[in-house]
């Protein structure tokens, strides 16, 4: 089932490059777009949270000399992030019907191969295969159908995280050889890898931390993200920030902690400062942004934060809320860069001083802009309020009153969106927010599911928070060494 | 002379005598060095095993590696040769000789891998090296040509005396010219000797260390490869340069393996230096040539990491990436002789836009320079891979240095990205510059496509490239085995 998950939007990939009517190539990519998003939902709905390990199992050796296999499975901490990434290809299907040719479309498709794989993917060797084939298509998104700097942007992106990664890559070899299992089987290293000893652990930690981090990112290593984000196209933009940054806190989850305990015992602290300081050094930037796509990207910056926060923490529910916030802003920033590149075709502009009072003009965009920048601040009712909640609550039974720091930057997260929302769509009716047009019905409608879903995952957080749970209880905290305590 | 030995070098026989044939028989020289170069292919699987010629040719596992390589290579480039790319009109009736340099060459580079003894080995290398200085230079009316060939032939010659000096050096020590029996060499070890001894290694290595394009001694290549018709610069940079590593090979894990401590740590050193400047002198340049041209010093330099490795997973990476490499330098080398015959040059400027104007070569050449930056699924990833994994190996149990070359090989593949993508951004995000704009008047503005043994060349190495990136476990297995008969 796993394999026709990866297969569809492969074939798709292929199939809508070689049709050549717009017309049919749109409707071909809308259909290989919601397929893999059935699935991924049938998936679901059969994943059982109560089992421990991994289910929908396959396997197939791929490479018998060295080991080498095509092992692909689900858990709770997997299945929100595939569900993600099938629904926000679709809906950035949905959303981008102007002026695109069957390379876009081509490209999301392979984009979109690329990310389930690293989701599901449970041979390293596999997974890093994956996780570099994801800089391809964006990397030639970002360049093809970017901003006015989308040269600079895109060859940043791609060498600055392909450098960090490969770095990774050396880190994973060594787990090969180290762990004594000679084998690039997650279970099998599981086996093996903690035993080895804490030099080891803490070195091997380190290269695959950089290759993860930076892909987060996290201060400092976060300089490709606003440049990437500027530029890229509102789908790669929406693509980036909701899945791409995740595969970096999904990686630590998954692979480094339950495989080098001791390496992510050593590194806790860091973790815990790394992501303080972002959260603190994302928000501070974005009260300084003229323009909403960047500070959109900043605030990414801010939340990721969150989740290394609750990741350093190293416990069940500090590791489960991380989840759910990855997930969370999974939903909302891209909601965010869908309503800036709304504005952005309906204005002409995103400069925040330029667009003043356009909820007059364009009282849908107001609407969407403010709906989402709510959800980001974290009001309760939506998404992310679970979320962060659960972090700080981990944070404050793991590192006492400290927890304040973080939790004061919600003001200036409160702050900034507030702020700049009140300069841009409301406040005086500029010239440029007089002339605006409102958001088209092919975008409006895909922003609005993804509002619908951020409100009913905010009420209703359970399901998803009870796989989560089962999943970082079994697959996770034993690897630690910790026992299920929360 | 038994016809048992006969047998042993059946495939140098073959293309010896196709290549004399072909001087004689007038027409059709390209299609007769094919069928050659494929009769010789096919005599690979029913060589005998064993040594020949009183011990001083041998054939295992590793000789038939590589001796599939050069004739996977002669072919490719055989096939990109059509007489308008490497002949102008001035020399409509030298073909024939083309031909049969091309298949002297080949002949040296499957003596080379054969090899057991210093002094066969050495001869054979020169019989591959004497034919290429002529390849280089027979565009004779091109100026960068003849000084590409005379470049080429003065620093080649002198650094086959250095490397004859040396293996005089290790002759006078040790009294033999036998790799086998070298191995086990007692005289090395005698106090007053061992600095010849060295002295010898260093030399041969330094005279060896030309053919691949071992930093310091690569300055030749850039020029070289730039001047010679583009099909030739492919075989310098696949056969050529993979004989030298064939020799080099031979030569310092068998021969010299018992003296391993002693230039381990050089040719490590030898590996970094080559890789880091092959990839630094490569951001900045405007020629695609060039560009692929400190590319290919660079990817010697990874494959250099298989010597202080020394294992049988190492060489069997080694191994592997030098046949990666080979198609994938093969395959960009002949897209670039496509474009020039296209009459545009080999400026990155020509390649503004190629992706409207030749959409399939566009393509391949995208994935030819992503495979050579090791992105995965291609084969350059997988080759790397089992390269870089090698010295993580040979790092976590021995010397920890290695470690850190593997690393460094690792961001220097990062540092690579960063001027293919240079070319990628080109050919698919730069519009057709005025200066094609004024060409398209042209009447037949794509000549490119009637090369058709050019195009077929490039979607071999094409399908090769993405076949064994893809499944790469066949090969990966034989290579394992052929390099296990080395040690």
């Amino acid at each position: 089932m796993l394999s026709w998950l990866l297969l569809v939007p492969l074939v798709g990939s292929l199939i809508v490059w070689a049709v050549r009517d717009e017309r049919t190539m749109r409707l071909v990519a809308l259909a290989f777009a919601f397929g893999p998003f059935a699935l991924a939902t049938a998936l679901a709905f059969l994943l059982d949270p109560g089992r421990a390990g991994y289910q929908f199992l396959e396997q197939q050796t791929w490479i018998p000399a060295i080991g080498i296999s095509y092992k692909v499975g689900l858990d709770g901490i997997s299945l929100p992030m595939v569900w993600l990434t099938t629904l926000l290809t679709f809906l950035v299907f949905l959303y981008s019907r102007d002026s695109r040719t069957r390379s876009y479309f081509a490209l999301f498709l392979l984009l979109e191969f690329a990310l389930l794989g690293v989701f599901v993917a449970l041979d390293l060797f596999l997974f890093y295969v994956f996780w570099e084939l994801v800089l391809v298509p964006m990397y030639l998104l970002i360049h093809g159908w970017g901003g006015p700097r989308r040269a600079y942007a895109a060859i940043k992106f791609f060498v600055y995280t392909f450098s960090a990664s490969v770095i990774m890559l050396v880190g994973i070899m060594a787990l090969y050889f180290g762990a004594g299992a000679h084998s690039f089987d997650l279970e099998r290293i599981a086996a093996g890898a903690p035993q080895t000893s804490q030099l080891f652990q803490v070195l091997v930690f380190a290269a695959l931390f950089l290759g993860f981090v930076v892909k987060m990112p996290q201060v400092p290593f976060h300089t490709w993200l606003p440049d990437a984000h500027v530029e890229a196209p509102t789908g790669g933009s929406a693509l980036l920030a909701g899945v791409l940054l995740k595969m970096g806190s999904y990686g630590l989850i998954r692979v480094a902690l339950p495989l080098l305990p001791e390496g992510a015992r050593f590194f806790g602290p860091i973790m815990l400062v790394m992501g303080i300081l972002s959260i603190l050094y994302g928000a501070l930037v974005c009260l300084a942004q003229q323009d909403l796509k960047r500070l959109v990207a900043y605030s990414s910056i801010s939340h990721m934060g969150v989740v290394l926060l609750g990741i350093a923490l190293l416990s069940q529910a500090g590791l489960a809320s991380a989840i759910f916030m990855m997930f969370a802003h999974g939903l909302i920033s891209p909601l965010l860069f869908m309503a800036t590149g709304a504005i952005q075709h309906g204005a002409g502009t995103r400069e925040i001083a330029q667009l003043g009072g356009l909820a007059l003009r364009a009282p849908q965009a107001g609407f969407i802009l403010t709906a989402g920048a709510l959800a980001s601040l974290g009001l309760p009712g939506m998404a992310q309020f679970p979320a962060e909640f659960g972090v700080f609550l981990a944070a404050y039974l793991g590192v006492g009153l400290w927890v304040l720091v973080p939790i004061l930057t919600i003001v200036l997260t409160a702050g900034y969106y507030l702020w700049a929302l009140e300069r841009s769509i409301f406040g005086k009716l500029s010239p440029i927010a007089e002339q605006a047009q409102d958001v088209r019905a092919y975008e409006f409608w895909p922003m609005i599911a993804l509002v619908a879903l951020i409100i009913l995952f905010g009420l209703w957080p359970g399901p998803w928070l009870g796989a989560i749970n089962a999943a970082v209880l079994n697959n996770v905290l034993p690897g630690l060494g910790l026992g299920g305590t929360p | 002379m038994s016809a048992q030995d006969l047998r042993a070098i059946l495939p140098e026989l073959i293309t010896v005598l196709v290549a004399l044939a072909s001087l004689f028989i007038r027409r059709r020289s390209q299609q007769l060095a094919l069928v050659g170069l494929l009769l010789a292919s096919a005599s690979l699987p029913f060589l005998p095993r064993g040594p020949a010629f009183s011990g001083t040719v041998e054939v295992d596992g590793f000789a038939l590696v590589f001796q599939a390589l050069f004739l996977a290579m002669a072919l490719l480039v055989t096939l990109g040769s059509e007489a308008e790319v490497v002949l102008p009109a001035e020399r409509p009736r030298g073909k024939k000789e083309y031909y049969t340099l091309l298949l002297f060459a080949t002949a040296g580079m499957l003596a080379v891998a054969s090899a057991a003894d210093l002094i066969v080995l050495f001869i054979s290398f020169e019989l591959s090296s004497l034919a290429t200085y002529a390849l280089v230079g027979y565009t004779k009316g091109d100026e960068r040509s003849v000084e590409a060939a005379t470049k080429f032939f003065i620093i080649g010659a002198l650094s086959s005396a250095i490397a004859l000096y040396g293996i005089s050096l290790l002759y006078g020590v040790t009294g033999t010219t036998a790799l086998r029996t070298l191995a086990q060499a007692r005289e090395a070890q005698r106090p007053e000797l061992a600095l010849a001894f060295k002295a010898g290694m260093v030399l041969v290595l330094a005279g060896f260390g030309f053919k691949i394009t071992a930093v310091p001694f690569h300055l030749w290549a850039p020029d070289t490869y730039e001047g010679a018709p583009a099909p030739v610069t492919a075989l310098l940079a696949t056969g050529s340069k993979k004989m030298g590593f064939a020799a080099l090979l031979k030569i310092f894990l068998v021969g010299l393996m018992a003296f391993r401590a002693d230039w381990a740590w050089l040719l490590g050193l030898l590996a970094f230096v080559t890789m880091t400047v092959g990839n630094l002198l490569a951001l900045n340049q405007t020629s695609v040539k060039r560009l692929l041209a400190y590319s290919s010093i660079a990817q010697a330099g990874y494959i250099l990491m298989a010597f202080p490795v020394a294992t049988a997973y190492g060489l069997a990476g080694g191994l592997f990436h030098a046949i990666t490499h080979s198609l994938m330098t093969a395959g960009a080398f002949l897209i670039v002789a496509a474009i020039a015959a296209g009459g545009r040059g080999e400026d990155l400027s020509a390649y503004q836009g190629l992706a409207r104007r030749q959409p399939f070569l566009a393509l391949a050449l995208m994935i030819f320079l992503l495979s050579l930056a090791g992105v995965p699924p291609l084969a350059g990833f997988q080759s790397k891979f089992v390269l870089f994994s090698s010295a993580v190996e040979a790092g976590l149990k021995g010397p920890s240095w290695l470690i850190w070359l593997a690393a460094a090989g690792a961001l220097n593949s990062a540092l690579s990205l960063y001027y293919y993508a240079r070319v990628i951004k080109a050919m698919y995000f730069e519009g057709p510059t005025p200066a094609f704009q004024a060409t398209s008047a042209d009447p037949h503005p794509e000549r490119l496509v009637p090369h058709g043994g050019l195009f077929v060349a490039v979607v071999l190495a094409f399908a090769l490239v993405i076949l064994l990136g893809l499944y790469p476990a066949p090969l990966l297995q034989w290579l394992l085995e052929a390099a296990r008969s080395l040690f």
